[in-house]
């Protein structure tokens, strides 16, 4: 498993540094801008890194010839979700930093607003990877991106609908907004349907010809 | 203890069946798998490696079932498939961290002196590598983890015959330690024939013949003949034939033709070549 984490951070390093230079750029930007794209971008962005090694690795050929070596499928597919965590992890914090920067700027610091921050980033990022991986991990990353625009698509319908319908659809209002027992919920669906997609992608991917 | 135990394998796919592959490979020896394209060579390498799930039979590597904790006997198998399948922004250097991380009896000191032995390029990414070179790579990781086993599927294509000529050597230098063993399936029939023990012919997905290469040599010959003098053949001697307006040239086996016949000495590929025509 450390091999494969290593050969993952590697080709990260060497495929994904935009990803790491757009996260910070949007940090920077969202100190002075209120928006909750600023916020929500580089977390989707961060749950896209995973599906990219993927393709990555079906280019080069690696996912028929890591079958070579001792890992198992299990591996195969939890080095995968573990990298969707931590480049959700970095993201999250380049935002966090952007938000408290942001605060202290404004006098205005909230540790609500930070821990409503906490739990709802880590599930907005957890549920593209969660939907899109047992997918790709069944089809393969081409077809499995389709999974991944679908989302996109309906991620911006609902904005949309909560704009035409008058509702604030910012997300810091609406953060500040939640109820305290809201966050513990969010985050245990959240922890659920990571749960639930990890062991169907384990599931699938057992029984797939590599 | 047999290296590889194949009993009774099959798979079927759309188009091609691999039916009751059944082989032993012993320690301390070299097969090799000859078969034209899509015979089914590198099915059964999957199916060994449970890249691919049989439909029905049995396989033991090492003395283990394939089905029980295959990634803990990879431990002791190194493979290299037809095409090394590297992570094209990997160096060679990186990969060997990699698989620092990936077996437990990962030396990589033997690493370095097969880099350094392939001239391998420590630095250079992967994707610049030539098909040799990569070839070349495959077999550095599969020699470097102290393997009992070596599965190669057509590993020497793609390597000048210098280089080829030195890693059979390494092959043939790997099976002197008789726990070793190695299946190795080619195109290039003078590489098995130059190094194997055991030859297995495969033939639309059937095992045509499995034999030590020793004693297919004994036990055939080629028969040059005419047309009439073949006529007087038992047809059960004959294994394949070529008609030619010339005569024919006809592979017998010998203790089933009268001992005074003229034969003369039969190599693996005429005898691969022959079969699978008459088989067809």
């Amino acid at each position: 498993m450390k091999g494969l984490l290593l050969k993952d951070f590697y080709m990260a390093m060497k495929y994904c540094r935009t990803y790491v230079i757009i996260a910070v750029a949007f940090s920077l930007l969202s100190v002075w801008g209120d928006t909750s794209f600023l916020l929500a971008y580089p977390v989707l962005l961060a749950s896209v890194i995973p599906v990219n090694l993927i393709a990555y690795d079906e280019k080069s050929k690696w996912s028929s010839y890591s079958g070579v070596f001792p890992y198992s499928r299990q591996q195969l597919v939890s080095v995968k979700y573990l990298m969707a965590l931590i480049s959700l992890a970095f993201a999250i914090i380049f935002v966090l930093m952007g938000q408290i920067a942001r605060m202290l700027i404004n006098n205005a610091f909230d540790v609500s607003v930070v821990l409503s921050l906490v739990a709802l980033l880590p599930a907005m990022g957890i549920l593209a990877p969660s939907l899109m991986l047992p997918a790709i991990f069944k089809f393969g990353a081409e077809k499995g991106r389709i999974v991944f625009y679908t989302i996109i698509c309906a991620v911006c319908a609902a904005f949309g609908i909560l704009g035409a319908i008058g509702e604030e659809a910012d997300l810091t209002n609406l953060m500040i907004s939640m109820q305290s027992w809201l966050i513990p919920v969010i985050t245990s669906v959240s922890v659920v349907v990571l749960a639930a997609s990890w062991l169907l992608s384990i599931r699938l991917y057992k029984k797939k010809e590599i | 203890m047999n290296a590889l135990e194949i009993r009774d394998l099959c798979k079927t796919y759309p188009g091609f069946s691999l039916q009751n592959l059944t082989l032993t490979l012993p320690q301390g020896c070299i097969m090799g798998l000859i078969g034209e394209n899509g015979a089914g060579k590198s099915t059964t390498i999957r199916l060994i490696l449970e890249m691919a799930q049989k439909d029905s039979g049995s396989i033991r590597i090492l003395g283990k079932d394939n089905t029980e904790n295959i990634s803990l006997t990879k431990e002791d198998v190194g493979v290299v498939l037809d095409e090394v399948g590297f992570p094209e922004c990997l160096t060679a250097q990186q990969v060997g961290n990699i698989m620092k991380n990936t077996y437990r009896n990962w030396d990589s000191d033997v690493y370095r002196k097969y880099m350094k032995e392939l001239a391998l390029p420590e630095n250079k990414e992967f994707k610049e590598f030539s098909r040799g070179m990569k070839m070349k790579l495959g077999i550095a990781v599969a020699l470097s983890h102290n393997p009992k086993l070596l599965i190669l599927d057509v590993a020497t294509s793609g390597l000048d015959p210098v280089i080829r000529d030195e890693v059979l050597d390494i092959f043939s230098e790997f099976t002197r330690d008789e726990n070793h063993a190695v299946l190795m399936s080619s195109h290039i029939v003078s590489d098995l024939e130059k190094i194997c023990d055991y030859i297995a012919f495969l033939h639309k997905g059937r095992l045509l013949l499995c034999e030590e290469k020793d004693r297919i040599m004994e036990e055939y010959g080629i028969f040059h003949c005419s047309a009439e003098q073949f006529a007087e053949l038992d047809p059960a001697a004959v294994k394949g034939k070529k008609e030619s307006t010339y005569g024919v040239e006809a592979i017998v086996e010998r203790d089933k033709v009268p001992a005074a016949l003229q034969l003369s000495p039969v190599d693996i590929e005429q005898l691969f070549i022959f079969m699978v025509k008459e088989d067809d």
